[in-house]
């Protein structure tokens, strides 16, 4: 691991950070985002609420960290999901070819021609306004980066000496794919879906600012970016606080993924 | 990374810049070719042409029209000093001397089209010979007011006259001598003359008015030389006879109006200026006929009139019928129309028209969104005379004036391109829907012209939005505002806010389908589970006031029933007794057509939960919200809406929302006792009796409870600060008839 | 090269017409009936029926996507549920302010992107503040980037219109919140193949031939840096659109991207079918460019 770079590391630390707020949060800070005490309303940060209170009087540090919490939920779970169906297309068309490979591809080439947050933002439209569409919209929206780097890793492996080996000591392909492909191209696939992350949470908080993902009173760092919109003028941490706690994110991710990257690199040479 | 080696070096480096450039290039070539495409459509150039025919008789205007609007423009005549009246799309020479008998004329008119282009034509006009012939010159806008009658070029005889006073002017231009009488009578304005001679339909010369006994009125008699009549021309008994006894049948007449003096316009200019209105929705439609949102009745309103009109008093008054007065018990009706309307077309305003348009409104093949507001009593319209109509009716109403004012009872006229023109003082220029419409000033008024040249409507959803729009001077006006901004702007020199109550009830209406709310525990506890208070004060800026009946206190025939508490202990003990706590309800609401109404909607869902309810918030865009509080397919449990009654009175704000088939009826409520008591006050003429009867239904309703009771909002509308004469009605339309800017 | 560029335009056709198609199924797979969302609440059920039999509804799902291509070839994107206008005029109507807002972030990312990362990696002292600051740039999202101008420049201080309708200064906070993320992501990328080029043989025999300053980084080193940022700025073109539908949002600008989240709402489908259409064809096109770009001077191909 000390091949990591710099940046890699504050990556690391940032991405650790924010998970465990979100994860932990709201067990260290137990305060009921939903709660809301209209007399109390846009009230600035103060002891008995740490940043302040929205429109409604909810807690607003509550509000953010289950916010942090859902888009991060929704973009991991995302990538993840998209991320891998990504890359066992990739794979295995990279490696087999032939028709699955060039239909596969078409396929890919269709949904890349599709600017991504649009193609996110057109299955987002379609489906109702929930958690788990909004997952199923960032997964489409990564399949199609995944496959085709995975396919090119994997054309780019099939001609790697031990892959020939294999193949001659007569291992069927399946095997080979599990057992020689993949491992090769984990570390790219890890780098890829740090980057994505990045992206998919962009993506996300976008799609929710736009009001198509949870539905209020649900919290949401997009949404109440939207929110904040209204009461720039007399309550600015409405807009300010979420933002930056979806910056931090997307930079914590972005590093690590840079950092990763770098590394691969560095290790290749 | 792309190992591109040395024989790249030797390729030359715009192809490379090649993906930059031509994104470039693409991006500036679809602006430009949206902004080509975007241009008017030249294909026409504009052209003027002469509108005569014959040789030009004495004194008679000259007119141009122009397949276009005129910026500028000017006539001279070789010989003859006049002036220019220039008028969109007209220039019109009024000369100030008599023209050379039998002789041709060399006329150069100039000018600029609104499009930029300019034109400088001659024409050769010839004249009449009247050299020999009596000619009659009446000059409205001389004092005194006076006829002449001419032989050639010299004045014979010059009568002093009374013309037509304000409100029933002579008509001004060319006619010829038709037919005569001794005296005449009228009933309807108890009055008759001698010596009349006719010269259009029902605009004579004649003498002094007589009355009854045929004495004549000698006040009338000192009031020659100033206007007085209604419409024909008065002269004295003895000029009367002269006149009877010597122009004959067939002499020309050339009535000549007042013509502006350049500097008197200064003191109201109507000029260019145009005034810009950000509005939070959208129009919904052109039609007053087919829409009941607010956004579409105040453009509407600029478009087209309705027979009555609501003042910002409450009170009717006359606009384009002078009187509506009933026969037989309310069940008849005649209406009296103004003559001199013109729809924007050009074609005057009868009441044939009147009769087709409401025809249209009637037409069940139409659906039009507005025919039940009439087709329930309304059995026919006839056209007794030009000017006249008698409504007749399935059933007493005492309350059609206010119906007749109600924004959806506009006199419209449909045109050839399926598009329908009104009397209004505007017409449409520009329409791109969800983001700006535009109404420029038309060339017919009955109104007084309005001082704005154009009405810019811009679509801005978000409140803030159009608060800074309002702020940088980007917009004139701004409505609604939302409470914060109200605050902040009023703070600010340059801009004005106005708050004033409004007829607009918000409330949360409960599904009776649905088997929840059959029982009146669980509308109760609704009730007592809100903190109205708290909505009112934190989330409305104070800006509203607590319901104490389904209708709003400045409607006529409010009533002040009970309210209820904010108690949600109560509220949890009801719902136990019901045995709904945890029971699962979806809250439906739009999303930015009223004031805070997602956020009002979100808080109601709060406060639900906490007494004990499993509540599903869903927003909606105002338009497909609209769509989906469909009767046919009621799938809502409650949902958040406003109304207001545009009548301004009681029946309106409560039959559609309670009678049991009534469209806008969305909480199913039923009651038979209800609909007995309406349709009785419809049949009260005694206002008092009338209100007892509403209030009794207020009582009922508000006892049933089939909503959550919230608030009555205020109005929010931003002004710059030299902008006055706006009027902000209760109904929550703004009219802009009478506005004007202070320089 | 006739054939490669013959075959890279053939080759989009059958993306297009994939394009179409998921276009297409998705938005048949909607719930609810076309025909009964267009009349309203108070169709009758014969008026749903010719509805249906006239939008061709009762068709197999093959032949209506046959007629709907058709349709797309001869530039019918159907009407709006809303105003009943065609799709077609309304896009166009608002592509101009799209193209502008395009226009002018790509220049300005492009030029200040492109320049300061050759100036960065010519100075490698500033590099990793740089970085860190480019990569700031790119963890923002612009709908947040630009609430914050707005909160100072508008609200604060007052200098520029937070919405859109002020002619070109409305156009500047935006297009600035947009070059943010761009800038940050081409000065990255323009830093790290510049530092590469800057130790590539051709560079280093350059200087060894005396050419210095402007002569040797822009005659050399710029041009083969070129090839990167251009598939860069085609790939970046598609976040752009993106990017435009968020931006136009927060601006209030009647662009394209704004009238799509509307059409969104008011679930206008037609007209969300065309201008995600539309978008998709631009985004296709503009990559086809670049790929016949590279065909015309990939060296591979010339010798």
């Amino acid at each position: 691991m000390s091949s990591l770079s710099w940046e890699a590391w504050i990556g690391v630390v940032l991405v650790t950070l924010l998970l465990l707020a979100g994860l932990l949060g709201p067990i260290v800070y137990p305060v009921d985002p939903l709660e809301q005490d209209l007399y109390r309303a846009l009230e600035e940060p103060s002891p008995a609420h740490p940043c302040g209170t929205d429109e409604l009087g909810r807690d607003l540090l509550a509000r953010l960290l289950y916010g942090l919490n859902s888009t991060l939920f929704i973009a991991l779970a995302g990538v993840l999901a998209g991320g891998w169906a990504g890359s066992l297309l990739g794979l295995s068309t990279g490696f087999t070819g032939g028709w699955w490979d060039y239909f596969c591809m078409r396929f890919t080439d269709i949904l890349l021609a599709f600017p991504g947050f649009l193609l996110a933002l057109s299955v987002a439209a379609i489906l109702k306004n929930n958690h788990l569409n909004l997952i199923v919209a960032i997964a489409i929206f990564t399949i199609p980066g995944f496959a085709r780097l995975t396919r090119a890793r994997a054309l780019e492996l099939r001609t790697r000496e031990y892959v020939t080996a294999a193949k001659a000591l007569g291992n069927g392909s399946l095997a080979t794919l599990y057992r020689h492909i993949l491992p090769n191209s984990l570390p790219l696939i890890y780098t890829l879906t740090s980057q994505r992350l990045s992206a998919a949470l962009l993506t996300t908080s976008g799609l929710s600012f736009l009001g198509l993902g949870p539905q209020p009173p649900l919290p949401e760092l997009g949404a109440m970016l939207n929110t904040g919109r209204e009461y720039m003028w007399v309550a600015p941490h409405l807009s300010i606080l979420p933002g930056i706690v979806l910056s931090l994110c997307v930079l914590a991710f972005n590093l690590l993924g840079y950092g990763l990257k770098k590394s691969l690199k560095d290790n290749r040479h | 990374m792309f190992s591109f080696t040395s024989s790249f070096r030797k390729r030359l480096l715009p192809v490379a810049l090649g993906p930059v450039t031509i994104l470039a290039c693409f991006c500036w070539f679809l602006s430009t070719a949206g902004g080509w495409l975007l241009q008017p459509d030249y294909t026409t150039r504009p052209a003027l042409f002469l509108s005569h025919q014959n040789k030009l008789r004495p004194f008679e205007p000259i007119t141009f029209t122009a397949t276009e609007e005129l910026v500028s423009g000017k006539i001279q005549v070789q010989g003859v000093p006049g002036q220019t009246v220039r008028d969109h799309h007209r220039l019109i020479f009024h000369p100030d001397r008599l023209y050379p008998f039998a002789d041709e004329l060399q006329v150069k008119v100039e000018g600029w089209f609104r499009s930029g282009e300019n034109f400088t034509e001659i024409y050769v006009l010839e004249t009449a010979d009247y050299s020999e012939r009596m000619w009659v010159e009446a000059v409205e806008g001389e004092r005194p007011q006076l006829v002449r009658v001419w032989r050639g070029e010299e004045v014979q005889a010059a009568f002093p006259a009374s013309f037509g006073k304000a409100g029933s002017p002579t008509p001004g231009g060319v006619f010829y001598i038709k037919d005569r009488g001794r005296e005449f009578w009228s009933e309807k304005y108890q009055e008759g003359a001698y010596y009349w001679v006719r010269f259009q339909g029902n605009y004579l010369f004649h003498s002094v008015p007589f009355d009854r006994n045929k004495v004549l009125k000698k006040s009338e008699e000192a009031k020659l030389g100033s206007p007085a009549s209604h419409g024909c021309i008065r002269l004295s008994v003895k000029d009367a006879k002269w006149f009877y006894e010597n122009v004959p049948d067939g002499t020309y007449v050339i009535i000549r109006k007042a013509l502006p003096k350049p500097e008197a316009a200064k003191t109201f200019s109507t000029g260019r200026d145009k005034l810009v209105i950000a509005m939070a929705t959208d129009v919904v439609k052109l039609d007053p006929h087919d829409t009941s949102d607010n956004p579409s009745a105040i453009v509407n309103m600029h478009l087209f009139d309705t027979l009555l009109e609501l003042g910002e008093d409450g009170n009717l008054r006359p606009a384009l019928a002078l009187s509506v007065e009933p026969r037989k018990n309310a069940q008849e009706w005649v209406v009296k129309l103004r003559p001199g309307v013109f729809f924007q077309d050009g074609t005057p305003l009868t009441a044939e028209e009147v009769k087709a348009s409401f025809q249209r409104l009637l037409d069940p093949t139409l659906k039009l969104a507005r025919r039940g507001l009439f087709a329930e009593y309304l059995q026919k319209v006839v056209a007794t005379g030009p000017f006249t109509l008698r409504f007749y009716l399935n059933q007493p109403l005492v309350i059609l004036p206010f119906f007749l004012a109600h924004t959806s009872a506009a006199i419209v006229k449909p045109t050839a391109d399926g598009g329908l023109v009104g009397t209004g003082p505007y017409i449409l220029k520009k329409w791109e829907p969800g983001y700006e419409l535009v109404l420029t000033k038309g060339h017919y008024h009955w109104r007084k012209e309005p001082y704005f040249e154009k009405l810019v409507f811009k679509t801005v959803p978000e409140a803030s939005a159009r608060s800074v729009l309002l702020e940088t001077g980007t917009c004139d006006v701004a409505f609604p505002l939302s409470p914060l901004e109200v605050q902040r702007l009023a703070k600010k020199d340059g801009i004005k806010v106005l708050t004033e109550p409004s007829h607009r009830v918000i409330y949360i209406g409960m599904n009776l389908t649905k088997p929840l709310f059959r029982r009146p525990e669980v509308r109760q506890a609704l009730n007592y589970a809100i903190d109205k208070k708290a909505l009112i004060s934190r989330l409305l800026g104070g800006l509203a006031e607590e319901s104490t009946s389904p209708l709003a206190p400045t409607a006529v025939g409010y009533h002040r029933c009970a309210s209820f508490p904010y108690d949600p202990q109560k509220a949890r003990e009801l719902l136990k007794s019901a045995g709904a706590l945890g029971a699962k309800v979806t809250l439906w609401a739009p999303k930015g057509r009223y004031l805070q109404d997602h956020k009002v909607a979100e808080a109601v869902a709060g406060y639900l939960t906490e007494v004990g309810l499993a509540v599903e918030l869903k927003l909606w865009e105002w338009s497909s919200y609209m769509s989906m509080l469909n009767r046919n397919s009621p799938q809502w449990d409650l949902f958040l809406l406003g109304w207001v009654p545009a009548t301004g009175e009681a029946y309106m704000g409560l039959a559609p929302l309670f009678g049991a088939e009534s469209r806008s009826n969305l909480t199913f409520y039923r009651n038979p006792q209800v609909e007995k008591i309406l349709n009785e006050a419809l049949k009260t003429e005694d206002p008092g009796e009338r209100n007892a009867l509403f209030a009794q239904v207020q009582e009922l309703v508000t006892d049933f409870a089939p909503w959550i009771f919230l608030y009555v909002q205020d109005q929010t509308v931003g002004l710059a600060r030299e902008i006055n004469g706006v009027e902000v009605l209760p109904t929550e339309v703004l009219a802009f008839h009478r506005a004007w800017r202070n320089q | 090269m006739v054939r490669k560029t013959l075959s890279k335009v053939l080759m989009t056709i059958p993306v297009l017409i994939g394009v179409s198609l998921l276009v297409f199924l998705l938005l048949r797979s909607l719930p609810g009936d076309p025909a009964l969302i267009y009349l309203g609440p108070d169709a009758t059920e014969a008026e749903v029926i010719q509805l249906r039999a006239r939008m061709g509804l009762d068709n197999p799902l093959a032949l209506q996507y046959l007629s709907f291509l058709g349709d797309l070839l001869r530039g019918n994107l159907g009407t709006s549920l809303r105003t009943g206008r065609p799709v077609l005029t309304e896009l166009w109507a608002r592509v101009n302010l799209t193209a502008q807002l395009a226009t002018a972030t790509v220049t300005i990312s492009s030029l200040f992107g492109v320049f300061l990362g050759i100036f960065a990696a010519i100075k490698p002292r500033l590099t990793p503040v740089l970085l860190l600051l480019s990569t700031v740039g790119i963890s923002t999202p612009v709908y947040w980037s630009g609430l914050l101008l707005i909160l100072v420049f508008s609200v604060h201080l007052g200098w520029l219109p937070p919405a859109g309708g002020a002619g070109w200064r409305s156009l500047v906070l935006p297009v600035i919140a947009l070059s943010a993320a761009t800038f940050s992501a081409l000065f990255r990328l323009t830093l790290n193949s510049y530092q590469e080029i800057l130790h590539e043989d051709y560079m280093r025999t350059a200087r060894a031939k005396g050419v210095s300053g402007l002569r040797l980084h822009g005659k050399h080193g710029l041009r083969n840096a070129l090839v990167p940022i251009s598939t860069f700025l085609a790939l970046e073109f598609g976040n752009l659109l993106g990017g435009a539908v968020l931006t136009e949002s927060v601006f209030s600008l009647n662009g394209i991207g704004r009238y799509l989240v509307t059409a969104i709402a008011q679930r206008d489908y037609p007209v969300v079918q065309g201008a995600v259409l539309l978008l998709c064809f631009l985004f296709v096109l503009i990559n086809l460019i670049v790929d016949l770009v590279y065909i015309l001077i990939d060296p591979r191909v010339r010798s």
